[in-house]
């Protein structure tokens, strides 16, 4: 169930949150927004947002424990504590991929 | 010819929506639309700068008439001055990292569809003012102070591009 699919809709759907927080916050700012297309607009919408640098931020971050509103990680689990970048057997996709690029530089191929 | 035939893949993203081809990447955004003249339009917009590769490769290959104009147009407010924006646009999407390697990849040359819309619009006199600009703004630098050092926003390879670009758009005229 929880596949790529399943992780890039969740991810899109955590951008979407975080871009409708940042537009309802700039959107009455009086020199405006710049879009990835060098437009300025007045009163930005939410596809103005793509491709701004924001939006690559907002896909960056990833959601700790203290970001979310269920103190886990998408878990159905919702009622124990949830230390997911602690402890000695935490492995997460995030740590995976460090130690991925870090073999990578290793062996020079990135 | 009509815009369901100019999907260029097999993606569920695709639809055609108010005489606009739209890609949906979080929303629906226009990609292109016919005009009456029979001439496909795309959108040279930035955020889906991949499918509007994809777009261009398949338009070449079909051998239909196209050219590129600016993503506002699809508002229906439009805007004022239609070709000096169109001009200023196509000249910065060429700055831009993700069309200028693009268009190299696909093998089209971008200049040359900006002069032939120029020479169908008669505004080619709107191109040199508007190259200045850009070159002015693509060779930007900031001097930092701490290390010693100029910063460019855009990229080498680009500004020397800039450089030599109005004489390329030239020899493109008289071709």
């Amino acid at each position: 169930m929880r596949d790529r699919a399943w992780r890039r809709y969740m991810e899109e759907r955590i951008v979407i949150r975080r871009l409708t927080n940042k537009l309802h916050l700039g959107r009455w700012y009086w020199r405006g927004f710049e879009d990835a297309n060098g437009v300025t607009h007045q009163h930005p919408f939410l596809s103005d947002y793509i491709g701004s640098p924001d939006y690559f931020t907002f896909k960056t971050h990833t959601t700790k424990k203290w970001d979310s509103r269920h103190k886990i990680k998408y878990s159905p689990n919702k009622n124990g504590a949830y230390y997911r970048d602690s402890g000695k057997n935490s492995k997460t996709r995030e740590k995976d991929r460090v130690l991925f690029l870090k073999i990578l530089k290793e062996y020079g191929i990135k | 010819m009509e815009l369901s035939d100019l999907i260029p893949d097999n993606s569920n993203n695709w639809s055609v929506k108010n005489d606009f081809l739209m890609f949906k990447k979080i929303q629906n955004i226009p990609t292109c639309f016919i005009s009456n003249e029979d001439i496909v339009y795309i959108f040279l917009d930035v955020r889906i700068y991949k499918q509007v590769l994809k777009l261009t490769s398949l338009l070449v290959n079909k051998g239909v008439e196209f050219y590129f104009t600016i993503p506002e147009l699809s508002n229906p407010k439009g805007t004022e001055d239609l070709n000096d924006t169109t001009v200023l646009h196509y000249l910065h999407s060429y700055s831009k990292k993700e069309f200028f390697e693009g268009f190299r990849k696909i093998d089209f040359d971008l200049i040359y569809n900006l002069i032939k819309w120029t020479e169908k619009e008669n505004c080619f006199d709107l191109v040199k003012e508007n190259y200045e600009y850009m070159l002015k703004k693509v060779n930007h630098q900031d001097y930092d102070y701490y290390s010693n050092k100029s910063t460019y926003k855009y990229g080498e390879e680009i500004r020397e591009e800039f450089r030599s670009l109005y004489r390329d758009i030239q020899i493109s005229k008289i071709l």
